[in-house]
Formats: structure tokens, sequence, C-alpha cells
């Protein structure tokens, strides 16, 4: 598991939308848009809280450049530096127990 | 009944403990064992066992879902595609606007209420999923069958605990008589939780038989102890019956009865007579131009609680004198609350078609003063035309249905 020490990288994310999301690997190779992944605006908030619970980083959400109708590697590069940019916050903020 | 409204029954979908489409239960019913087992999602609570349905064949079913809706969500789903695909209809090609869906839910299903209330009651709001409203709303059951299957017709949710798929059922085929729509995707849906059966158990409802789940679920058994918690979806594709015909679809059976009534008696137990439900059940009649003789079989509610068949048996011989064959659905698949109607309307129809009643599981000893011809032990082939089935929710709210051979 990525921990906040680790760095989140494109496999991290990929694991994350392959196995949470069940979007298969190679649609992500194909670069499809995230709105033709299935990643509408609520997906994306999903995907957000599941990697703020795995990093234990709190993301702003708000004000992040990402549409659905984005293709996935330019979506992932935001994700990617968003992530390393978003403060630490304690642990277990972000995750029920 | 007037001719021209005639609905028929053109298409099934299962989804139960027994698997994910209609072979797999109506085999399973015919063998007439139950499905309940222990459960590993339920490991360390009162009841450790229920009849749930496996993860897999829904996920390939309904791919793509689970991280944006809760379980019932998918069951109705993958039962509302094979329904469609059964009836020979494409989605691609049908007019969808005349396209109506109705699934009834019992109640919202509590998967994320422990993580919810321990994020509530610590102030880790950011913990909460935002998608936790739109997945777990009992009218996003119907919601996610009407996107995904392109209807866009009149699409909600019925909901009257445990008659909720029969009251959608029932809605359903309103909808249609009143010309609302040309085609009813219409059911039940519900999946069960940890927070169900601690619940159910607490009220007192659920059978204990930890040692024996298989023998757990005995509706009208003497030594019957409460229900056995379940989880599914069944839907019906309908159709007024000349909207079947134009397209030559062959349907199993027509719905020609439908009797909605309220006890006002009690939040969680029936009336003693069984008022309510014999209402009901004439009410249905009535609408199908039926007398009670008329009627060659009964898929009973049959929740294998002590008051609900006590109170079944006499409602049914208050309305038919003697009441014709029974046998209880429950016995075998548990109690799926809101889907439960939707799967014995399903069964009663395939019932019809395949004219075979399946037995009842683990009737052993009828209960002293429950004077009924219940099927049991093996499948009973027998001549019907019409079939009717009964469904009392909590609240007193009581439906019930009626279907003729065609």
């Amino acid at each position: 598991m990525t921990t906040s020490e680790a760095p989140f990288t494109e496999e991290s994310l990929k694991t994350i939308v392959v196995e949470q999301f069940e979007i298969p690997a190679d649609r992500l190779a194909e670069d499809a848009t995230l709105e033709a992944l299935g990643l509408d605006s609520l997906g994306l908030l999903e995907l957000l809280v599941a990697i703020e619970a795995q990093t234990h980083k709190e993301i702003s959400t708000l004000d992040l450049p990402i549409t659905p109708g984005m293709p996935y590697s330019e979506a992932a590069r935001v994700v990617i530096q968003a992530v390393a940019d978003a403060p630490v916050v304690g642990a277990g903020d972000l995750v029920p127990e | 009944m007037n001719a021209s409204a005639e609905i028929a029954v053109t298409g099934i979908g299962l989804v139960t403990a027994a698997g994910v489409g209609v072979p797999d239960t109506w085999r399973r019913l015919c063998e007439g064992t139950s499905t309940a087992a222990p459960d590993p999602g339920l490991t360390g609570l009162p009841v450790p066992f229920a009849c749930r349905v496996p993860a897999a064949p829904v996920k390939a079913a309904a791919p793509g879902l689970a991280w944006r809706a809760d379980p019932f969500i998918s069951f109705a789903v993958a039962a509302a595609r094979e329904a469609v695909t059964d009836a020979g209809l494409d989605q691609d090609a049908w007019d969808a606007p005349r396209v109506a869906v109705v699934i009834g839910v019992g109640g919202t299903t509590h998967d994320h209420s422990p993580a919810t209330c321990t994020a509530m009651d610590k102030g880790r709001f950011q913990a909460i999923p935002p998608t936790l409203v739109p997945r777990s709303a009992p009218n996003m059951a119907a919601g996610y069958v009407g996107m995904l299957l392109s209807a866009q017709g009149p699409t909600f949710c019925t909901s009257t605990a445990c008659a909720s798929g029969a009251t959608a059922i029932g809605t359903a085929a309103l909808l249609l008589r009143a010309g609302m729509c040309d085609i009813a995707i219409a059911g039940g849906s519900e999946s069960a939780s940890p927070v169900t059966s601690a619940a159910f158990w607490r009220m007192g409802a659920l059978s204990t038989r930890t040692h024996d789940p298989a023998g757990a679920s005995r509706p009208f058994d003497s030594e019957r102890d409460g229900f056995v918690l379940g989880e599914g979806a069944g839907v019906l594709v309908l159709e007024r019956a000349s909207h079947a015909r134009a397209r030559r679809a062959r349907p199993y059976a027509l719905l020609t009865g439908y009797g909605a009534t309220g006890d006002a008696y009690h939040a969680t137990a029936p009336h003693p007579e069984g008022v309510g439900a014999q209402r009901a059940v004439r009410a249905a009649l009535a609408d199908a131009g039926l007398s009670p003789q008329d009627i060659d079989h009964v898929n009973a509610h049959a929740t294998s609680t002590t008051l609900n068949d006590r109170v079944e048996a006499r409602a049914l011989h208050g309305v038919f004198g003697t009441p014709p064959p029974v046998t209880a659905t429950k016995s075998v698949l548990g109690h799926s609350l809101g889907a439960a109607g939707a799967i014995e309307a399903a069964v009663s129809a395939l019932t019809l078609r395949h004219q075979l009643i399946h037995p009842t599981a683990n009737l052993d000893q009828p209960e002293t003063g429950i004077d009924l011809d219940v099927v049991t032990k093996v499948p009973r082939p027998q001549r019907m035309r019409a079939v009717a089935t009964t469904s009392f929710g909590f609240g007193g709210q009581n439906a019930a249905l009626v279907f003729q051979g065609c």
C-alpha cells in the first residue's frame, strides 16, 4: 500500500482505477476520456476520496483543473501533481476508522 | 377487465441466492432445498447466516456499477437486462419515452451505515463518500435501470416494505392500462447488510436456527421461529397484450388482477384475522373478474414467522373457504424484503408456463390449525389457469396479484 511517505505514482493511480472502478487496464492504455471510462463528475470525486484515504493527503477538489472530457493520461498527470502538492493530514482523518 | 387492457408478461429476470438468471432459480425451486448458509459477512452477528446472492455473476451481469451503486441497484440492473433480452426487446430500437421503469425497494441497504456513522461521530466528514446518496437512495434502482437500458417513461420506486415488488408490478400494470407507457420494466430489488440483519434480529423477526441454516426457513411448519434474510431482484417486462401480439412476443402469462390495501392497524404485526390481506386478494380477484374457485394455486407470502404464517392461513381460508394448493418460495430463497413480491410474481408466471408448482422446503410437521394443502418435497404438476400471489408489508401494506395462462 502507498503511504504518505511513498510517492503516489502513475502506477498507484492505475491500481485504484483498475481495481476499485473496474476499468480494464487496456482502456487506460487507449487513453480514452474520463467520461468514456465511466468516470463522470461523481466518479472523479469518488476517485479523489479513494486517493485521499490511501495517501492520507487532503486534495483540494474544487479547483482541480480536470474535466470529464479530458483524456486519461492528461487527467492522471494533474491528479499526481495535486497529490504531490497536497498537505499530509492526520492519519485516519480521511478514513472512518 | 376488458380484453384491450390485458397485460402480458413477456420477459422475466431473476437474481436470487440460487444464482443470476431465471434457470438457476427455477431449478433450485424445483429441487426444493433452501439456499440459506453461513455468511462470512455476518460472522459474529447474532444471526450469522442468510440467503446471499453470489457476488461474481452479479458483477459480470452489471459491470462497473460497484463503486457507484449499492448491490440492490446492481441486482435490479442485472434482472432488468435479463428480462428485456428474454422479452426479445432491443433497447436501442424501442421508443424510449414510452418505456416505464417501476422498481420497488423496501428500504435503504445500510451497507455504509457503520462507516458513515463513525465518520459523523468523529467529525471526519471528508470520509463520507460523495456517492452516498445516489448509491443508496431507494429510487436509484429504477434510476440506474432507466439510465442503463435507455428507458425514459415514468421512472420511480414503490416502497411498501415487503410488498414493494408486488406493488411495483401492480402499479406498472395501472400505468399500462392508463396508456402512460407501452412497455413497463417492473419489479423489486433489495440487498441485505449486517445492519439489516441485526435490526430484524433485534425485532425478533429472524430465525435463530444457527445450528441448521438450511432448515431455518420453514413456512407453516410447527418448528418455525422467524424468517431468513435474503436478497435479490425480480423484474418482469409487461406490455398490453395487444402490443405483445403486434410484435409476435410469446407471453408467459397475463397479469389480470391487482389488489392493494392497508391494515391501518399496527407497525409490524398483521391484523389478527388478516382482514387487510383478505381484502387485497378479493380486490385482485374482482379486478381479474374471477371468483375464488377460479384460482388454482397461491404463491403465498409465507415468511416463516410465527405470526405471519398463521394469519395468512386464516386469511386464505377466509377468502377461499378451501384454499387451492399453496407454496412458499421464501422456504428456498429466504425473505428478500422489497424484492420478494416481484420474485414471487415471476415464480407465479413461471408456474403457469411450466404447469408445475415448486415444493416448499422444510415443511415437516405443519402447525396445528394451519390446514393448507402445501406442496412439499417434490414439484407438483397440475393443470392451472389462474394463480394468485400475496405480499404483506410492515405497516400493514398488502398487495395481491392474479396471473392467468394465455
